[in-house]
């Protein structure tokens, strides 16, 4: 409540009984009632004027018709004196009075923020209630607040306040080093500050006074405490309300992942002479990339992959619907172009609605003649590794991916795979994923792993395609779902157990590979003698793989990719690099070299090749366009002549 | 890869070869057996019983070892050698050049006579 000093805490009722009283008391010592009047007399009768703190109340007469004495003057002072010390005594005790109810009504509005605490509220509504209940307690025009924090600004008046207003009223606060204002001056006095919020942002408080009010030093600190009160309050909000978001989000993704994962394609069909291995990799716990394989009739395979645009939870439901539209048009449509175009017509109300869309490709494969048509809508190239060149072809998007248009023309590619080729499906997060340097690893880095991979199965394959994206990556997390299905039709020479790798070219990840001899040889290496048998082929594919670091890559950064398995009788290594070409081809034809005398012998390396030259039987080298060397190293199993 | 010397002459001293001896290890002992010399040594065993791993680039360090102590007058020879590192100078044929004997004994008493 306002206490304005310029104006006195009685009414004029307190003043006439007080006065009253007190006249009425003098009047055995005068002998007459003396009157008290407001405005000065102008009659000749004596008079004087009763004064308080330097004002002036009003004047003590002589009452008209009274004979007056000589001492008149005196008795009127001595009673005039009396008045004025009354009436003071009573300002004071008025004021006292009035400081206690004043304190008693900001006591009584701290109690009621701090109520507050305990119901929730959203900050809106913690606004509109504090500047309401502030403009009560301070007994002022209006109250406002303003909050800012991480997610917006909010703000709060009591009694409506124009946006100019109360932007002139910030910027006073904001002009405060110490986040306090008190303004007297001006139509209207001011009392406001801010105060930092500790979840981030901060709170502006004002409070308005009426005209001609005035706020005190002791309102000064009842600010500084009260806004102390409002931020905590405040920042009490701003975190139950992210905790409660933070949860909800959770468990709505917890519900949407159990959702996705039931869809997974589960164990693929495996026609006779084929093989398919597929995977998806989330980034987060739900993504908009999926894939398919299903009997379509007749004996033929549809496989499918799609990728829906957008991150969380409505790309995860359009997945769903994208992904059963898809299926039910493979089935139901003979060719892809066909099924991918009654797809489109499907889903493009649905897609544009959410202004989104998706990618798919869809394969239809006839095992029996190993004819295969393809249809891509905006999906990522197709890679297809053909045995006979040792080369690989991308198959590019036959049209525009789906929710672009309501009608979509896709063309069709058909091709006949034969014995040893590899078809593979991927996202754009296999061939975009980024290494330290923010080098893709592309369709070119796919090539080298079927490359280095095409005589193992499938899954290995994949193994391999899911090796080289880590090894790609390095330490770095994953941004961007990842899908990938590998369709093989199987040739000669299918590599039985084995190990594939991809790994950085450096000497240290290498050592990781010097147990897989053994591994691959499995209960092979226990039998008696081995060890010798071992020793050498793992010698000979660690000099190997040294020359490739040393000389194909120069000790600059590269991934090899490799296979170590068994064929046959014999133990085959692949691997495949992009370093340079710098072996000589023609030293690997010849006999081993005599033994060399002492000047001859080289004290810096030179002694690998010898050494792999006489452990492993057949040694082949290919320079593959675009700069990738292929090395095939074989060595016939122990206890075969 | 750790390096331990034991002299047991003035101009004859055993270095025990702990860990792997293989292209980045090698040229620890090249250096090594560079500072023997200057300092005046002639004859030098390795012992390579602690020998984890031996490829062509240890093969080539201990071949620039024989060089540098054959220039400076001495030879070296190999003690205590492991199946793996064995196989490696058999299939090199190094064996015919660096001489291996079954324990540090043997070899430095066949450098000294």
């Amino acid at each position: 409540m306002l206490l304005d000093d310029s104006q006195v805490p009685l009414g004029p009722a307190d003043v006439d009984r007080l006065v009253g009283q007190t006249l009425a008391a003098l009047e055995p010592l005068c002998g007459v009632p003396l009157q008290f009047v407001r405005t000065p007399p102008e009659t000749a009768l004596p008079h004087q004027p009763v004064v308080t703190d330097g004002r002036t109340f009003g004047w003590v007469v002589w009452p008209d018709g009274r004979t007056y004495p000589a001492n008149a003057d005196a008795a009127l002072s001595a009673a005039a004196r009396v008045l004025g010390l009354t009436l003071a005594e009573q300002v004071v005790n008025r004021g006292l009075a009035d400081e206690v109810l004043n304190a008693w009504d900001q006591l009584s509005f701290l109690y009621q923020v701090l109520r507050l605490s305990t119901t929730s509220l959203t900050i809106d509504q913690l606004a509109a209630r504090l500047s309401a209940l502030a403009m009560a307690a301070f007994a002022c025009d209006n109250a406002f607040i303003v909050v800012r924090t991480g997610d917006g600004w909010v703000t709060a008046s009591a009694n409506g306040l124009a946006d100019d207003d109360r932007l002139q009223w910030l910027e006073l606060i904001k002009s405060e080093p110490d986040g306090v204002v008190v303004r007297n001056e001006g139509p209207r006095a001011f009392l406001g500050g801010r105060a930092p919020l500790a979840t981030g942002g901060e709170a502006a408080f004002g409070l308005l006074g009426p005209a001609g009010g005035e706020w005190r030093a002791r309102d000064r600190q009842l600010i500084e405490g009260l806004l102390a009160q409002i931020a905590m309050l405040l920042d009490g909000v701003v975190l139950q309300t992210r905790a409660s978001a933070d949860a909800r989000m959770r468990q709505e993704i917890e519900i949407a992942a159990q959702i996705q994962a039931t869809l997974q394609p589960g164990r693929l069909p495996q026609p006779p002479g084929y093989e398919f291995a597929g995977m998806v990799v989330p980034a987060a716990q739900v993504g908009g990339d999926f894939y398919d394989v299903r009997e379509a009739g007749e004996g033929r395979i549809m496989a499918l992959m799609g990728d829906v645009a957008g991150k969380g939870i409505p790309a995860a439901m359009l997945t769903s619907l994208v992904r059963a539209e898809l299926r039910s048009q493979a089935a139901a449509q003979p060719s892809p172009r066909w099924a991918l175009a009654r797809a489109n017509q499907a889903l493009f109300p649905d897609l544009e609605r959410l202004d989104t869309f998706a990618t798919a490709v869809l394969v239809s494969l006839d095992p029996a003649s190993g004819r295969l048509e393809l249809a891509s809508a905006g999906h990522t190239a197709t890679l297809y590794w053909q045995a006979r060149t040792r080369t690989a072809a991308e198959l590019p998007s036959t049209g525009l991916p789906l929710g672009v248009t309501g009608e979509v023309r896709l063309g069709e590619q058909v091709l006949m795979m034969g014995p040893g080729d590899i078809l593979v499906l991927y996202s754009d997060g296999v061939t975009e994923v980024e290494d330290s340097s923010g080098r893709l690893l592309g369709a070119t880095g796919l090539e080298d792993v079927l490359c280095a991979t095409e005589a193992a199965s499938a899954d290995v394959i994949l193994g391999a395609i899911s090796q080289a994206v880590d090894a790609h990556r390095g330490g770095a997390p994953m941004r961007d779902d990842l899908a990938a299905l590998v369709i093989k039709r199987n040739g000669q020479g299918l590599m039985g157990r084995c190990r594939s790798f991809v790994l950085p070219a450096t000497y240290a990840s290498l050592r990781q590979l010097e147990p897989v001899v053994a591994e691959v040889l499995g209960s092979l290496a226990e039998r008696v003698g081995l060890d010798t048998w071992l020793d050498e082929t793992a010698l000979a594919m660690a000099e190997h793989l040294s020359n490739i670091v040393r000389h194909a890559y120069g000790g600059e950064s590269g991934l090899i990719s490799g296979l170590i398995g068994l064929q046959g009788d014999r133990l085959v290594i692949e691997t495949v690099d992009r370093g340079a070409n710098v072996f000589d081809v023609l030293r690997l034809s010849g006999e081993p070299p005599p033994i060399p005398s002492l000047d001859q012998l080289p004290t810096e390396g030179g002694l690998g090749l010898p050494l792999i030259r006489a452990v492993m039987d057949t040694l082949h080298y290919e320079r593959q366009l675009p700069g990738r060397n292929s090395w095939r190293l074989t060595r016939r199993l122990p206890g075969v002549q | 890869m750790e390096l331990v010397f034991h002299p047991v002459a003035p101009t004859h001293n055993v270095i025990e070869v702990i860990g792997r001896l293989d292209a980045e290890t090698c040229d620890g002992l090249k250096r090594a057996f560079i500072d023997l010399a200057a300092h005046g040594v002639r004859h030098a065993t390795v012992d390579m019983a602690a020998v984890t791993f031996l490829d062509s680039s240890g093969l080539s360090a201990l071949v620039a070892g024989l060089k540098t102590m054959r220039q400076a007058g001495g030879d070296l020879n190999l003690a205590a050698v492991r199946p793996q590192a064995r196989t490696a100078l058999r299939l090199t044929l190094l064996d015919t050049v660096l001489h291996v004997h079954d324990t540090r004994e043997a070899a430095v008493s066949a450098l000294r006579t």
